[in-house]
């Protein structure tokens, strides 16, 4: 029978904080100043800095430590309290309780409550409580250690020190863990891994491992394998070797324990080169130690030999670094191999060397199981009498440390000697108490598996709810996405619509503005007209009262006064003067409405006008008519002249002419006026709606025609003025 | 939301109701550029009106002064 090793690291992620941030001042930079202090406050806190390095650092130098903190406590004993001295009797409390000094640590860490409580300084009271629960973890009253880590947790929450209330969550863990109230201690590392949320930090870490090893204090195995697995994770992502392979190790002797020989083989050959290159002897022992252990359950033929040579490695490793418990562990290992491959002669001394070591420890530990092994040497031996006294006290032993297993195995022995000796009755009664305790051994795993298999199946319960949560948060979720969305939509739709509409009625407001304008428009041209036409009868009336009127009148006179011969020469100048009356009369009448025009037609109006024009204006002018056989409608005729004269109007002040061409033509039912000079053309920047042009536009418009001034094939434009005939323009 | 919004009726809808938004947009503009010219029309054609009846005053008043005053003037 072998012992099987599980390194247990519970450390605590505030300790190796405060250890890095310590290391920021050396301890010799601090001794350095200690002489420059002057005052006395200034001196104690040096001293209680340089105290906290040294324990810090390493515990050889406590003794210095303690008197550095005596030192200060006489020096601030006049001064009202402050953080300082609380620190003072934490370090100091530290210190006793290391030096296993519970008493003196008890009553410092008391007094430092007290003073503390008194000016209610909550850090220092959180850290004194935090020492005084370890103080009574350390004398096993985990009860009243309890008490100190809620209180300390309690200052802690209310300081919102997250740090320390992790440190108080792992501490209340562990020792409901120690009073094997393992639901609170799973709710205390629970709590720990609920903080991180999946962080990688070392606190982490240390929680997985923790909680491992509190299940498999449980027996649920499982269970411990997956939260190792997740701390060797974590320790991987953290980078630190040494825990990653101290997590290995626990992970193989988990598998180990349920049976799975290969994963914990290959666990325990990942850790050993990791061990071996951090220097780590003890941790490399324990490996071939487990390595050792597990070869044996192998069904391989050479299996205890092989078991033999790890034992053999751990063995020399454990002298060498003198771990005597570690020795007695690998020599009672090889002892009970040995006994197991027949050579019992050769077993006896290795076993008696580590019953030695034991009995010089004083440790119960395997002691049992070694004094069992012995007493099968001995019974392999045929000396039944030695047989029977070894296990009679490994009974004893296993008795004393409520080791049920043990128990049974040397009550098994007891019956088998019993039975070599002929104590038939003894024999009996051992193999009774040996059935006794199988049978509650078996109960207890029985009870075991069933306890793990409700676990297993409160998880997966509890998986499948979180499961169905899960999905039940992902369709609300996305049913309010949803309902979002369409909020968003119905509001773009609304937006678009209600914008449509506005529109919608801007456009129909503007389009009723138009056709307003338009019939405005309408009204103007039409008034336009008529004024034209108006201007036109008037003038034209005007012409003809001042021609047949006062141009008959003074005609009349003129004749008169030439028919009176006797006065002719005395008359001579009133003749001239009537006939320049006669003259100027005809002249205006003409200019306010050709004669021409109205008595020989359109074609006659022109032809005078054009030879006036030319006179006047040094211009040649040449006229052509084609096509013109009848009379056209007056008022076609008035502005068909109007229109020459304006755009003739034009040339002259505007065109710098020398020649101008003009054809009035009649082709089938229009008559096209074109006006063609010879001059600088039309500019391009050419008002459209210029007197001169708009007076042309609209003139022609009256009289249904159409007007299209253009620049000539050379040089000049071409004015052209087409009338349809086919529509009475009167 | 993305599923909703390449959701065929929803997708034409907002398309439809961005078109009308385009067209109506564009039908207001040349209404407006129309008025612009409408306005631009009347008010010339008032000016044309205005230039108009100064010049038969002109006349009228040409051929008055000429036949109170026997002096010609110039059109």
């Amino acid at each position: 029978m072998s012992q099987r090793v599980i390194v247990i690291s519970i450390l605590m992620g505030m300790n190796i904080l405060q250890t890095v941030s310590a290391q920021a001042w050396s301890l010799d930079s601090l001794q350095a100043l200690l002489p420059y202090a002057e005052s006395d406050t200034a001196r104690a806190s040096l001293l209680i800095h340089i105290a906290a390095q040294m324990v810090w650092t390493d515990w050889s130098h406590t003794s210095t430590a303690k008197q550095h903190l005596l030192e200060a406590q006489v020096l601030l004993r006049e001064t009202p309290y402050s953080p300082l001295r609380g620190r003072a009797y934490s370090i100091l409390g530290k210190i006793y309780r290391r030096n296993s000094q519970q008493d003196s640590a008890y009553s410092i860490l008391q007094k430092g409550i007290q003073e503390a409580e008194q000016v209610e300084d909550n850090q220092q009271l959180s850290e004194l409580f935090s020492q005084l629960a370890g103080l009574m973890s350390d004398r096993s009253r985990y009860d009243s250690a309890l008490l100190w880590y809620q209180r300390a947790l309690i200052i802690d929450q209310t300081l919102n020190d997250s740090a320390n209330i992790l440190q108080d969550f792992g501490n209340l863990a562990n020792t409901y863990g120690s009073l094997d109230s393992f639901v609170q201690a799973r709710f205390y590392y629970q709590q720990i891994i609920d903080w991180h949320e999946n962080n990688a930090t070392s606190s982490l870490a240390n929680a997985y491992s923790n909680l491992g090893i509190l299940l498999y204090q449980q027996g649920l195995y499982d269970s411990t394998a997956y939260y190792f697995i997740r701390a060797r994770e974590l320790w991987e992502d953290l980078g630190d070797p040494y825990y990653v392979a101290v997590v290995g190790l626990n992970i193989g002797t988990v598998f180990t324990q349920i049976h799975d020989y290969p994963k914990a083989y290959q666990y325990f050959q990942q850790v050993i080169p990791i061990f071996d290159s951090l220097g780590h002897k003890a941790a490399l022992a324990n490996t071939y130690n487990n390595l050792g252990s597990l070869s044996k359950e192998s069904n391989h033929p050479d299996s205890l030999a092989k078991s033999n040579g790890y034992h053999v490695k751990a063995l020399a490793i454990r002298e060498e670094i003198q771990d005597s418990s570690g020795m007695a562990s690998s020599l009672n290992n090889l002892g009970g191999n040995f006994v197991e491959l027949g050579q019992a002669e050769q077993a006896i001394p290795y076993l008696k060397r580590a019953l030695q070591i034991k009995r010089r420890l004083r440790t119960s530990q395997g002691k049992a199981m070694n004094l069992y092994n012995l007493g099968l040497a001995y019974y392999s031996l045929e000396n039944y009498e030695k047989a029977h006294s070894y296990f009679l006290q490994s009974l004893e032993q296993a008795k004393s440390v409520s080791s049920p297993n043990e128990q049974r195995l040397a009550y098994q022995g007891l019956a088998d000697v019993a039975i070599q000796l002929g104590s038939y009755r003894d024999a009996y009664t051992y193999r009774l108490a040996y059935h006794k305790i199988q049978d509650s051994l078996f109960s207890v795993e029985k009870e075991r598996q069933i306890q793990e298999l409700e676990i297993h199946y409160q998880t997966e319960k509890k998986q499948a709810t979180i499961d169905q949560l899960a999905q039940q948060q992902e369709i609300d979720h996305f049913k309010i996405q949803r309902q979002q969305s369409q909020i968003i939509l119905l509001l773009l739709f609304m937006g678009l619509s209600g914008l449509i509409v506005f529109l919608l009625q801007q456009r129909n407001r503007l389009r009723h503005q138009q056709q307003l304008n338009e019939q405005l428009l309408h009204q103007q041209e039409l008034r336009l007209q008529h004024t034209i036409e108006t201007q036109e009868t008037e003038r034209s009336r005007i012409a003809r009262d001042l021609h047949d009127g006062l141009g008959q009148l003074l005609s009349a006179v003129r004749m008169q006064l030439s028919a009176q011969k006797a006065d002719t020469l005395t008359h001579a100048p009133s003749l001239e003067m009537l006939d320049q009356a006669v003259s100027e009369v005809r002249m205006l009448a003409h200019t306010m409405m050709p004669r021409s025009l109205q008595d020989q037609g359109l074609e006659s109006a022109l032809k005078e006008l054009f030879s006036q024009t030319a006179r006047t204006a040094k211009l040649t002018i040449r006229f052509e008519a084609l096509g013109v056989k009848e009379r056209l409608s007056q008022a076609v005729e008035i502005g068909l002249y109007r229109i020459a004269q304006e755009l003739l109007s034009n040339v002259i002040k505007h065109a710098h002419a020398s020649q101008v061409e003009v054809q009035l033509n009649q082709i089938r039912e229009s008559i096209i006026l074109t006006v063609e000079d010879d001059g600088i053309g039309i500019p391009t920047n050419l008002p459209s709606t210029g007197m001169g042009m708009r007076n042309i536009r609209t003139r022609a418009e009256a009289i249904n025609g159409s007007f299209r001034i253009e620049k000539g094939p050379i040089q000049g434009s071409i004015a052209t003025i087409k009338v349809p005939l086919a529509i009475p323009h009167d | 939301m993305n599923s909703l919004f390449t959701h065929p009726f929803i997708s034409w809808g907002l398309g439809t109701l961005l078109l009308a938004l385009l067209i109506i947009g564009a039908q207001i503009h040349q209404i407006k550029q129309s008025l612009r010219q409408q306005t631009k029309d009347s008010r010339n054609l008032d000016r044309y009106l205005q230039h108009l009846r100064d010049k038969h005053h002109q006349h009228l008043s040409m051929v008055l002064h000429y036949l109170a005053n026997g002096q010609k003037r110039d059109l």
